[in-house]
């Protein structure tokens, strides 16, 4: 009698754990249509939809030649560091849709941060994870003198421009003469070691200003080169331009069922189109996601510090050294400081994301495959509160997101001779 | 003009009466009103039309009392959010002009996602304050 009811027991166990397994990793229908909402939100986020970069009024040279050539240029340079070793590139590697494969980046000193992709980066209106600049050319000036980045300063850096013959040519052709130099310290600049400061404090104010504007030509420059990283069609594009034109979704060889049913959980029950959306897949703003702070770091503040640190900037868009008007500067004039931006960190374009493992703001997160399962599960958030809420997707369609998010790569929309040094 | 009514509103003395009604914008239009029978009507205009999602833009927003007359030398404070996701607008926008009788310029609107806003208009004038729930369907 108690065999029996064993082998019941066990029966009934077993079959409730292979009737699991198959609602778990098996589809259980396919998609035949789309409704016209999901055509409307495919449609938003196809590349057919990206406008033309508008001009940045910070930046008059933004879109220009002889800006662009300094940048290209100054973008590969190691010796815009201090040991000579660290280029923009050398985080940033086109090969690697200008990231660097790394959790966290690695210049003259190991970051806090992941290294996020720069395609298509000069649309957003907010730079860095906690978007702490809000321009392009003012965050590329920032790694120039961060001690874990290139280690610069603004004077060695307007130095070497001055002492090499091509890049001061280039210089001056764009931006004018470049500031005197004579009888400045080799290093200084307000920030960096006590000694640069020490320095900085000993010049003439007249001459800080000189010296800092060049150094924001530097930027200017730099933004000019990376307007042109765009991202290429992807296989999803050419999907979404076979509905635009009327094709019927099955009978498209474009994109396979798994990928269609990925694309709908995309716009639909995986809500990943709540921040990832647009021709770019990212609204560019701030969210706390409940991502684990990277081990040994406290959890960060994320946008809460990031737009109070943009506020004092010098080169933010109304200071001094910007080429705009007060009334240009409307991000930054009427940005949100609340609480609810505790922890919040910027929403990362999914164009190639494929490709640019690990994820999230400290590379946390080994794979895409992971990252599904940490939006599926929603977790606490460390600081304030996670808005993400637990999806309750199965294993099977956390695989279809995947597949789905796998067609947004394809080789960049950039001319080819600009992805490799000069 | 303004195709739908989207947003109630009541007015009183010290008071805030507070009443909403869902607006779903199929994002075709950009002019909304608001009104009680006895309370102000809020007449808004966006300048961004349609209104599209992670595009910074200005509101206009026409007041007038219950009698028909614009409402001067408001002050008019706008916050706002989803509250499926709990969090606030992306930015914080601020009136910044008095445009014409009771026409104010808000600028820095910007929404980031599709889905459910709830918008607050604080309507302040001669120690009379006003407020409205714009709940708002992108």
């Amino acid at each position: 009698m108690k065999k029996t009811l064993a082998s019941i027991v066990v029966a009934t166990i077993s079959l409730s754990s292979l009737s699991y397994f198959i609602w778990d990793n098996f589809s259980l229908s396919s998609t035949n249509e789309w409704s016209a909402e999901e055509l409307r939100l495919i449609q938003s986020l196809s590349l057919a939809e990206l406008p033309s970069l508008s001009a940045d009024p910070s930046n008059r040279l933004a879109n220009d030649s002889r800006a662009l050539d300094l940048g290209y240029r100054l973008f590969f340079d190691t010796r815009l560091s201090s040991n000579s070793q660290v280029s923009c590139a050398s985080c940033h590697r086109p090969e690697l849709m200008f990231t660097d494969g790394l959790p966290l980046a690695l210049g003259t000193d190991i970051g806090p941060r992941h290294t996020p992709s720069l395609v298509g980066i000069a649309y957003s209106p907010w730079f860095y994870w906690d978007g702490r600049k809000d321009s392009h050319w003012a965050q590329a000036l920032a790694p120039l003198e961060a001690s874990h980045e290139h280690k610069s300063d603004r004077i060695s850096i307007i130095r070497l421009l001055a002492e090499d013959a091509l890049l001061k040519a280039s210089y001056e052709s764009a931006f004018g003469s470049l500031p005197d130099l004579e009888s400045l310290p080799n290093s200084a600049s307000p920030l960096g070691t006590a000694a640069q400061q020490q320095a900085w404090q000993s010049i003439e104010s007249g001459q800080q200003a000189a010296i800092s504007a060049a150094f924001a030509n530097v930027g200017k420059a730099l933004a000019a080169y990376q307007r042109l990283i765009l991202p290429g069609r992807t296989r999803f594009d050419r999907y979404a331009a076979e509905l635009a034109d009327g094709k019927e979704m099955g009978k498209s060889e474009i994109l396979d069922a798994i990928e269609m049913a990925g694309l709908k959980l995309f716009i639909g029950q995986g809500q990943c189109i709540n921040c990832h959306n647009g021709p770019l897949f990212t609204n560019h703003e701030f969210h706390n996601t409940g991502v684990l702070a990277v081990a040994g770091q406290l959890p960060p503040m994320g946008r809460y510090d990031g737009i109070r640190t943009a506020r004092q900037d010098p080169f933010n868009c109304l200071g001094e050294f910007s080429d705009a008007g007060e009334t240009d500067c409307i991000e930054l004039r009427f940005a949100r400081d609340k609480n609810d931006l505790v922890g919040a960190q910027k929403t990362p374009t999914l164009r190639n994301v494929s490709l640019t493992a690990p994820y999230m703001h400290g590379g946390q997160i080994k794979s895409l495959a992971e990252v599904m399962i940490h939006y599926n599960d929603a977790p606490t958030s460390m600081l304030n509160h996670n808005e993400a809420k637990p999806l309750e997707l199965r294993a099977v369609e956390l695989k279809q997101l995947e597949a789905f998010i796998e067609t947004l790569s394809a080789p960049l929309a950039t001319p080819a001779k600009w992805l490799s040094a000069p | 003009m303004f195709p739908k009514l989207n947003l109630a509103t009541a007015c009183c003395v010290g008071i805030s009466f507070i009443a909403s009604s869902v607006y779903s914008a199929d994002l075709s239009s950009a002019d909304f009103r608001v009104g009680s029978d006895d309370g102000y009507t809020v007449e808004i205009h966006s300048q961004l039309s349609p209104i599209e999602i992670n595009k910074i833009h200005n509101w206009i927003i026409k007041i007038t009392d219950s009698s028909n007359r614009p409402l001067n030398n408001a002050s008019i404070e706008m916050i706002g959010g989803m509250p499926d996701h709990d969090h606030g607008l992306p930015t914080e926008p601020q009136v910044t002009e008095e445009v014409g009788p009771g026409k104010y310029l808000l600028q820095g609107v910007r929404f980031h996602m599709q889905g459910k806003w709830q918008i607050i208009f604080t309507i302040t004038e001669s120690g009379n304050q006003d407020q409205a729930i714009l709940e708002l369907q992108l």
